[in-house]
Formats: structure tokens, C-alpha cells, sequence
């Protein structure tokens, strides 16, 4: 027994021993050649830092070759490899550049590529299009070479060096500005002159737009107006100036007859003669002053000239009287318009999450509102879709139908246009309606209010999904504005709480919740007690 | 008087060992000399080969596949720190096919099969049966001690095979399984990077090795004097110094072959 046991045992551990063997030669074996010897082409590289023999020489990541010898010639290293026998390399189409250098157009290219950052390297072969086949002993005419880590060091050397000197530019500029902005009196003088100059340009704006015509009317007769009142006066000035050095002569010769002695006289009577001539002609004058006034009236009177139709025609009085009552009109909702901010948070008891509102509403007159909310809805947005995978795995079915129920966390965005409807004469209790898109699906909304807005309840019916019921959210805000004086900050505080989701058992979510409301006004006077951010 | 004699010591000792090396060295020639000299024996030869070659498998492989796994463990736990895993299965095959495989499998059989080479030729030496051999007219080296370092020079390459390649398996089985390591990559940057003659020179390695474990555990067991407690030195000595001696031949060995 023993003589046939030992000899098939140690023949045994022979056989798997060179089974094992032969199994790792050939799993550590990379040889490509299984069709003869392939056969051999060279190329001229710069550098061959990082090539060996037997390196791999890929093309389109298969390998197709090794490296088989490396050599200096002259400058440059001489890469032998020998290449599969299957493999078809074109030497390109040769072509003299202008500058006199040669080129092969569309022939193989052979690249030293990086394996690795750390230096390892491979050739990647392409093998071209045109001229004839490259044979055994043939070269490879062109070569590209990786740009190396080292020459990368370099770049980024400089790089760094311009990306310093920039930010030690931006370092000082922004310095500058912190220094000019940072005084806070500036900011808030800056807000408040841009807050202004925004509200003038939106109001000119409008009018100058709705207006043009009347405007431009306005401005031609105004001009016409002046250019008539500079003649009139320039004419007249002249006449009344020589009136008055007339006159002024007179007085001063009258003078001289009362204080002159009565020997003179005689002589006094002789210069009265002329003062007497002096004096009408100052008459003349004086009558020609007047007879042109009295055609400048004359004329104003029967509408001749702008001032006299501004005089006489009413029309333009009319016309100023419209275009300052249609800019009233304009101006006036713009400036009734409030602006209510709305900021409020709620805690689902059932979810255990917080969801957030950011409420801008626009009421143009108390009773109308268009509302834009933005909503951080922790439950998100649910989307089922239909799956199908086509596998080509045969460890796999062959289609996988897959129904993929998507829930995302994001924004949710709700625009509504609402009216409401005083219920009673003292504006005590409202009724109003609301509709639009509410968090990003289209709905309707029903509000109450009472006791002057301190009282709100809301309801919106929403999310009409296709295997649920929709969404129906009813909730009552308890506004300070009841409590506390109003313009206080409390009084800008409300209280919520409600039920969200009821017509869906499953997802019915009590919530209580806190916010804050303020319109423009409110703003200013808030903005005025706290203290502006600063840069 | 006094000074001389541990100066004489050391210098004997010294001859000693000069003296057992060369008696190794000519034991180790003759017994291979004498394998092409008939009585061929297969019989002894076979005995042999199941002795070292399937006596020692199963602590071979037990250490290949712990070697290999290990080795694979904190190999990918190292390379993880540049992603990049995937050459730990070429690491693993150079490694285990380089310098691994041949020293532990020689540490093995060393431990195992020259341990008890020295045992048994040393209790036959003290027991006399050597001298009764010799009295038979039968060459007791070519008997006894050609058979072992024959079978030994020959067993260790194929156990060296067998430790690279369930050592391999081990390392893939933690790399793949455990670490989740491509697998296609594994294999893929071992057929890349590693060269079949590495797993050759590993094959000469080994034998190498076999030729020194069996010489040594050889020369202590037939040399043995001195009844069961030299026997029980001699087996002690021919561990050591085999181990000792792979270690230090390894590096020789992989001074000429891999660089």
C-alpha cells in the first residue's frame, strides 16, 4: 500500500505545482505577442525620463506593444518598440512649413503619456491616416511629449506669483472700501439716498412716459412765453429809461428855477423855454411807451401772442389742470402702495421639522394684495417616476422595472393675487379669497379677519397629486396689533398654529408657529432703532 | 598561561566551524554527485519527496494564505493614502514572488523536514547503524544523504509555487473582499507591472535554499556524536544555521538576480 501511496502523493503535489505555476506565469505574463515576434519601428523622443523596456505601448488604452530598447542617438533617445503584427501605422504625407521645417501630415504619432503624477510613463500610439505602411526597422516621424510635473512646478511658480501680487491688490482695495464704508452713518446715508433716488426715477419715470405730449406742449409755449416777455421788456426798458433821465432833468432844472435869484429869471424863463421843449418831448416819449403798452394790451386782450392766449384762452389752464390731475392719479396708488414683509416659522408636532416662510406682499389698496412667498418645506417635493434599466449582465434580469418615489428637499415659491370684502361699515370683520400658486402647485385660498387684522384665519387648498387628496392647510394667526400700541415692534409679532395636510390621514401634521409682520413703515422705523450691518 | 586559553578557544572554535563548513560543503558535493551514480533508489528518493515536499504542504499553504492576506491588509491600507489600491495585488505578487515565498517556504521546510533530517541521521549515527551500513558495504551518503538533498533541492520550488500562488488568493480574498479593491484592476496591474521570471527566480531561489537546508540538517544529523543529547544539538544547530543561512543566501541571491 505504502509503495503506491508515496508515489501518488509526491506525483500529486507535482501536478498541482505546476498547475499553479503555469496559472501565474500566465496571469503575470503581459505579452501581447501570440502571433509570432510582431515586428519593430523606432521613434526619436526628447526625453525618454520614465521609459524602460518592456514598457507598455498602448493605443486607445489597449496595449498593442512594449518598449523593447532605449538608446541615445546623437541628442536624442531612440525608443525601439516592437509593435502586435496586426497594428497598421502610416508614416503621414511630408510637407515643407513656411519656415522651413518638415512635417508629416496625418501619419502616426507616438506620445509619452503619464501613467501616474508619479512618474511613471507608457507610450500611447496613434496610428494615422495617410502615406504608406510602416514596416519592420521603419521610424515613427512624430513624437509628443507630456508637458512633466517639473515643468507644471514651474508654471504654477509664476502663477502663484502674479496670483499674489493680485490679491495683495485686492487686499488693499477692499481696505479702501471697508474704511469708506465702514463707517455705518455712511451706510445708512447711502441706503436712505438710494431708497430715495429709487422711489423719484420710478415716479418720473411714469409721468414723463404717460405725459409726453402734454409735457412737450408745455415746454414749447413756455419758451414761446419767454421769448415774447424778453421783447416786451426790452423795448419798453429803453423807452422808460429815457423817460426817467428825462424826468430827472426836469427836476433838476425845476430846482434850479426855485432856487435861482429873480435877476435871473429872465434868463430863467429863457432856459424854461427849453426845459418846457425838455420836457415835451420827455411827453413823447412817455405817450410812445404808453401807446405801445397800450398795443401790447390791446393786443393781449384779443388773444394775439402766448401771453395773451394764456390770458385769454383757457384751454392751456384746462390742459395743466389734466396733466396735474392725471399725475395725482398716477402718483397716488404708487404712493398708497404698502409693502408688507412677513416672516414666519412653524414647528410640525407630527414631523418634528421647522418650515419657513418669507412672505413680500404688495397691497396697492387695503383691501387687494398680491402676494410672493418663499417656502423651505423640509417635507419637499415628491416625484414618482418609472424606471427602466435594460441589462446586458447575465448575472441580472434583462429589464428591471423600477417605480422610483423621489422626495426633495427645496424651495418652494407661492404666488397669489387676493381681494378681500369688508363685512361690516366699521371695518371690523373681512371676508377674502385668494388664488394662484401656492408652494409651487396651483391653488385656491379663503381668508377671515377680524377685530382690525389682529384676527387671521387662512386656508389654502393645494398639491393636487394624483393617488392623493389635496392638500389642505387651515391655520389662525393671533397678531400682536390687538395688544400693544401700534409701531411698537411687538405689535408687528403674531402667534400661529393650525392643522396642515387634513384631507390625507396619513401625512396630517399639527403645526404652532411664531412671525413677524411689517410694512414699509414699520421697516423704516425698525431699521432706524437697530443697528445697520457694516461691511 | 591563563590569557592563552580563551584566545585558543576562539581561534578553535573558529577552525571548527571553517572545518564543519567545508566538511558540509564536501558533503553536499558527494551526496549530489553521487545521484547520477547507480543504485539509483527511488524508492529513498520517493520516501524523500513525501517527506519534505507533501509532509511540509499543509504548513506551507497555512502560511502562504496568512502571509498573503496580511501583507495585502496593510498594503491597502497604506496605498489607500494615494488611491491607489489597485497596486497592492502587483506589491503582493512581486513581493510574495521575489523575496517572500522562497524565505518563508524555506523557513518552513527548514523548521519542519531539516530539523528532522538532522534527527534521524543523528539518532542512526549515535545508534551505530551508520558503521553498520559502512561494515554492509553501503555508501551511507549516498544511502541516506543523497536522496534528502535531491528530493529537498527539488520539493522547494514546487512548494514555492504552491505558497505564491495561495498566498496570492489570500491577498485577493482581503483585497476584494474585505477591502473592496477592483478586482479587475488587481489582476489587471499584475499582469502589467509583475514579470513571469520573477516567479522563476523565485523557483531558483528556493532551490537554492533546499540545497542549503538539506546539506545542513544533513551534515549536523550524520555527524551527530555524543547519544541523545547531541543528537538533540544537532537538530537544534541545523535549524538555526539553515535559517540563518537562507536569510543570508537570500540576499546574495537577490543582489545577482534582481538588480
Amino acid at each position: 500500500m505504502k509503495t503506491f501511496i508515496t508515489p501518488f502523493k509526491v506525483g500529486l503535489l507535482l501536478v498541482i505545482a505546476l498547475l499553479a505555476f503555469a496559472y501565474m506565469f500566465g496571469t503575470m505574463s503581459s505579452s501581447v505577442f501570440r502571433d509570432g515576434q510582431g515586428y519593430r519601428v523606432y521613434a526619436l523622443l526628447d526625453d525618454a525620463t520614465g521609459l524602460s523596456p518592456q514598457s507598455r505601448v498602448m493605443m486607445a488604452g489597449i496595449s498593442v506593444g512594449e518598449v523593447e530598447a532605449i538608446a541615445l542617438e546623437g541628442q536624442r533617445a531612440r525608443v525601439t518598440v516592437r509593435l502586435r503584427r496586426d497594428i497598421e501605422l502610416r508614416e503621414g504625407i511630408e510637407e515643407r512649413t513656411a519656415d522651413g521645417q518638415t512635417v508629416w501630415l496625418n501619419g502616426a504619432v507616438l506620445s509619452k503619456k503619464s501613467a501616474s503624477l508619479l512618474g511613471d510613463y507608457y507610450l500611447e500610439l496613434s496610428p494615422g491616416i495617410d502615406g504608406r505602411v510602416l514596416v519592420d526597422g521603419d521610424r515613427i516621424r512624430n513624437v509628443s511629449m507630456p508637458l512633466s510635473v517639473d515643468d507644471l512646478l514651474v508654471q504654477m511658480n509664476t502663477l502663484a506669483a502674479s496670483l499674489q501680487r493680485i490679491s495683495g491688490d485686492v487686499e488693499q482695495i477692499t481696505g479702501e472700501m471697508r474704511n469708506v464704508f465702514g463707517d455705518p452713518e455712511t451706510t445708512s446715508n447711502l441706503l436712505e439716498i438710494i431708497e430715495h433716488v429709487n422711489g423719484m426715477t420710478a415716479s418720473l419715470n411714469r409721468i414723463t412716459n404717460d405725459n409726453q405730449d402734454s409735457l412737450r406742449t408745455i415746454f414749447r409755449n413756455v419758451e414761446q412765453v419767454s421769448e415774447d416777455v424778453r421783447a416786451f421788456t426790452g423795448r419798453s426798458a429803453r423807452s422808460v429809461e429815457s423817460i426817467l433821465e428825462d424826468v430827472s432833468v426836469v427836476t433838476t432844472e425845476l430846482r434850479h428855477i426855485m432856487g435861482a435869484s429873480s435877476a435871473d429869471v429872465q434868463q430863467g424863463i429863457g432856459t424854461m423855454t427849453g426845459t418846457m421843449a425838455s420836457l415835451q418831448l420827455a411827453l413823447d416819449n412817455l405817450n410812445y411807451s404808453l401807446a405801445n403798452v397800450q398795443e401790447i394790451t390791446d393786443r393781449m386782450v384779443d388773444g394775439e401772442g402766448t401771453i395773451g392766449r394764456l390770458l385769454t384762452d383757457d384751454t392751456i389752464a384746462m390742459q395743466t389742470e389734466r396733466v396735474v390731475t392725471s399725475a395725482a392719479d398716477l402718483i397716488e396708488p404708487i404712493a398708497r402702495m404698502q409693502t408688507w414683509i412677513e416672516l414666519r416659522s412653524e414647528y410640525g408636532l407630527g414631523e418634528r421639522s421647522f418650515k419657513n416662510y418669507v412672505q413680500l406682499s404688495l397691497r396697492p389698496n387695503p383691501n387687494r394684495f398680491y402676494i410672493l412667498e418663499l417656502v423651505d418645506d423640509p417635507r419637499g417635493s415628491t416625484e414618482t417616476t418609472l424606471r427602466t434599466t435594460v441589462s446586458t449582465d447575465p448575472e441580472r434580469p434583462g429589464i428591471v422595472y423600477e417605480e422610483v418615489t423621489e422626495t426633495r428637499n427645496r424651495f418652494k415659491v407661492s404666488v397669489l393675487l387676493g381681494q378681500r370684502w369688508a363685512l361690516a361699515r366699521n371695518n371690523q370683520f373681512y371676508l377674502g379669497g385668494r388664488f394662484g400658486i401656492i408652494e409651487s402647485s396651483g391653488g385656491i385660498g379663503a381668508n377671515a379677519w377680524a377685530f382690525n387684522d389682529a384676527l387671521e384665519l387662512r386656508m389654502d387648498l393645494f398639491d393636487f397629486g394624483q393617488a392623493r387628496r389635496g392638500r389642505l392647510r387651515t391655520y389662525g394667526l393671533l397678531s400682536g396689533r390687538g395688544f400693544f400700541p401700534e409701531r411698537s415692534l411687538l405689535s408687528n409679532l403674531f402667534l400661529q398654529g393650525g392643522v396642515d395636510d387634513v384631507l390625507n390621514a396619513g401625512s396630517r401634521n399639527f403645526f404652532v408657529g411664531a412671525g413677524i409682520q411689517f410694512n414699509d413703515r414699520d421697516l423704516r422705523s425698525i431699521v432706524m432703532v437697530a443697528p445697520t450691518p457694516s461691511f | 598561561m591563563n590569557l592563552r586559553k580563551p584566545i585558543e578557544a576562539l581561534g578553535q572554535r573558529a577552525i571548527d566551524g571553517i572545518e564543519g563548513l567545508g566538511e558540509m560543503g564536501i558533503l553536499t558535493a558527494r551526496s549530489l554527485g553521487l545521484s547520477v551514480v547507480p543504485p539509483f533508489r527511488p524508492r529513498q528518493f520517493l520516501l524523500a519527496m513525501e517527506d519534505v515536499g507533501v509532509g511540509s504542504l499543509f504548513i506551507v499553504m497555512l502560511t502562504g494564505v496568512f502571509a498573503g492576506a496580511v501583507f495585502s491588509l496593510q498594503s491597502v491600507a497604506a496605498f489607500r493614502m494615494f488611491a491607489a489600491e489597485s497596486l497592492v495585488g502587483t506589491t503582493v505578487a512581486l513581493t510574495l514572488s521575489r523575496e517572500l515565498g522562497p524565505v518563508l517556504t524555506g523557513l518552513m521546510v527548514a523548521g519542519r523536514s531539516g530539523s528532522a533530517m538532522a534527527t534521524t541521521l543523528g539518532t542512526m549515527r549515535v545508534t551505530e547503524q551508520v558503521d553498520a551500513m559502512e561494515v554492509m558495504a553501503v555508501d551511507p551518503v549516498h544511502y541516506l544523504v543523497t536522496p534528502r538533498v535531491v528530493a529537498t533541492v527539488l520539493m522547494m520550488p514546487l512548494l514555492n509555487t504552491l505558497f505564491v500562488f495561495v498566498g496570492m488568493v489570500g491577498a485577493f480574498a482581503v483585497a476584494v473582499g474585505m477591502m473592496k479593491v477592483d478586482p479587475g484592476m488587481f489582476i489587471n496591474n499584475i499582469k502589467v507591472i509583475v514579470n513571469p521570471m520573477d516567479l522563476v527566480k523565485g523557483c531558483i531561489k528556493a532551490a537554492v535554499f533546499g540545497l542549503a537546508i538539506a546539506g545542513i540538517g544533513c551534515h549536523k544529523g550524520f555527524y551527530a556524536s555524543g547519544g541523545a543529547r547531541g543528537v538533540g544539538e544537532a537538530t537544534t544547530s541545523a535549524v538555526v544555521l539553515s535559517s540563518v543561512a537562507i536569510l543570508v543566501l537570500n540576499y546574495f541571491l537577490t543582489t545577482i538576480m534582481f538588480t
